[in-house]
């Protein structure tokens, strides 16, 4: 799954170069693309909020429906099969909600790193249950917490001057996941309790 | 109408156009109550016949049919409520107490939130009253032993309320009593509540002591030869003995329990009753010597001594590994020659 996840992204970034290099005519847009890279919350007009509530509300429809068949899963595929569950068509429509609210947020906002991985671990911590019908609602309120936390950073209080939000949770959230790979390899339950 | 019904059932693996038939044409049912263990040595297709009996893999040809209905045709949410099962797949669940464990056995019985009735959660504390494993539901299942893991698991297959319970291996990793404990639970449930218990398990000490029936899983040159009934009809038509037999091993038919193949290279006579008595012939068993009626070296067992008699002489022992070592002594060229004449 890593792997393919890697290539999918090589593949990816291999379109958006040809493209610049192809566009370089029109210096604006590629501008335009460097600045949506830095990540922002500010760039959002309300005529784009009218659209991205209603992918995310989609979005968060699909979690809501597939938190029983989450918490089924957590025995594994064949038990949760033993129970009645459609695996594959159950996981395919997992994979379409996590794509859709995080296709959303980054088609707005910009890539911003590490608040997905690290609002799920954060939220199964100051939780501590297994049941995904506290912890979507959680990682809800967690995931907004965080953003809004590097929203205000990324302003620096007490300046006119702002960091790329990126900057902001990548500088904070790569030593956070550092340091959840450090105790998952000591203990395969640490990062789960 | 039978809660388990194999017609003409046949299992395997099919890869591609390969096809490997691990049980063929099987026509067995199981009725309401009945505890059947499926025996057979390791690698005779025990799990292989589970898993399809469940629906986890398709069957090479015939049907499995549960109450009635083709499981292969049965829609998923009705399967679970006829069968629930107990595997031996890893499980780790985080941070879960046991009585969430069970509660996930209502998966099929409850809305789309899987919120839990008062119906549901009676049902929960009935199964885990019914596995004993009650005393423990509020603690994390990471911290449970293997026993009361097997118990919480078991708790959560009966909370999904199936007529029919499969279970794979279930008792194996598990110390001899709490063994014996949760085989007694799983034949008071058949008994008590009139649900089919199909386990699967290689000991076959355990199955010839609590099955009402036997599925005996013989491996043979022309594929796996399936065997069914009582286990002690199958004892005496001396078919557990083929199926299990090995080249260092034989079936006492006398005892039911399999015992090493005696080395034949000597004998040594027993005398004496009690449960001393019984326990020196184990021993000497174990050393791979034919215990014998009469033989130049004999053992008396007396009060808390053991006398050795040989045609030199004789010795007291006061333990059993001491008769072992002077009995060893005593014959010199079993000590030197380890390998077993063929049989």
């Amino acid at each position: 799954m890593l792997i393919i996840g890697l290539m999918a992204g090589y593949a990816t970034s291999a379109v958006v170069s040809v493209l610049m290099y192809s566009g370089l005519g029109r210096v604006e847009r590629v501008r335009a693309y460097i600045a949506w890279g830095f990540g922002s919350f500010a760039g959002t007009t309300w005529s784009e909020l009218r659209v991205m509530t209603v992918a995310v509300l989609l979005g968060l429809l699909i979690a809501g429906v597939t938190m029983k068949p989450m918490n089924a899963l957590l025995l594994g595929d064949r038990y949760a099969a033993s129970m009645g569950l459609r695996v594959g068509r159950t996981r395919l429509l997992i994979v379409l909600g996590a794509s859709v609210l995080a296709g959303t947020i980054t088609a707005f906002c910009g890539p911003i790193a590490f608040i997905g991985v690290a609002a799920p671990h954060l939220t199964r911590g100051l939780l501590r249950t297994s049941d995904h019908r506290l912890l979507i609602p959680g990682v809800v309120v967690v995931g907004g917490c965080i953003a809004l936390l590097a929203g205000l950073v990324a302003q620096l209080p007490g300046s006119d001057a702002t960091l790329p939000l990126n900057a902001v949770t990548s500088l904070v959230g790569a030593p956070v996941v550092v340091i959840i790979l450090l105790r998952l390899r000591r203990s395969p339950r640490a990062v789960m309790s | 109408m039978r809660p388990l019904e194999l017609r003409d059932l046949s299992a395997g693996y099919s890869s591609g156009r390969r096809r490997t038939v691990v049980v063929r044409d099987l026509t067995l049912s199981i009725a309401p109550g009945e505890f059947v263990c499926l025996v057979g040595p390791n690698g005779s297709g025990k799990s292989t016949l589970l898993r399809t009996i469940a629906g986890m893999q398709p069957a090479l040809a015939g049907k499995a049919l549960l109450g009635g209905s083709d499981v292969a045709a049965l829609a998923p949410a009705e399967r679970a409520r006829r069968l629930a099962v107990v595997l031996t797949d890893p499980l780790d669940i985080g941070a879960m107490t046991a009585r969430d464990l069970v509660s996930l056995g209502r998966y099929p019985h409850t809305d789309w939130a899987g919120r839990l009735k008062e119906s549901d959660r009676a049902s929960v504390t009935w199964a885990m009253a019914a596995t004993g494993a009650s005393t423990f539901a509020d603690r994390p299942v990471a911290e449970l032993s293997d026993g009361e893991r097997q118990r919480v698991l078991l708790a959560r297959a009966l909370a999904q309320q199936p007529t029919l319970l499969g279970l794979d291996e279930a008792v194996a990793f598990i110390d001899v009593p709490r063994r014996v404990e949760l085989v007694q639970i799983l034949r008071n449930l058949a008994r008590e509540c009139g649900l089919a218990v199909l386990l699967t398990t290689h000991d076959l000490d355990l199955a010839l002591r609590h099955a009402d029936t036997l599925w005996l899983l013989e491996p043979g040159g022309d594929g796996t030869r399936v065997h069914a009934g009582g286990p002690e009809d199958l004892v005496l038509a001396g078919v557990v003995a083929r199926a299990f037999a090995g080249d260092e091993v034989t079936f006492d038919m006398q005892r039911g329990v399999f015992v090493p193949v005696p080395a034949m290279l000597a004998g040594v006579a027993v005398s004496g009753d009690g449960l001393a008595a019984v326990w020196t012939r184990r021993a000497m068993e174990r050393e791979g010597l034919a215990v014998e009626e009469s033989a130049p070296v004999t053992v008396e067992v007396g009060d808390g001594a053991w006398t050795i008699r040989t045609p030199g002489g004789s010795s007291i022992a006061t333990t059993i590994s001491e008769t072992v070592a002077q009995v060893r002594a005593a014959l010199p060229d079993l000590a030197d020659s380890p390998v077993k004449q063929p049989r």
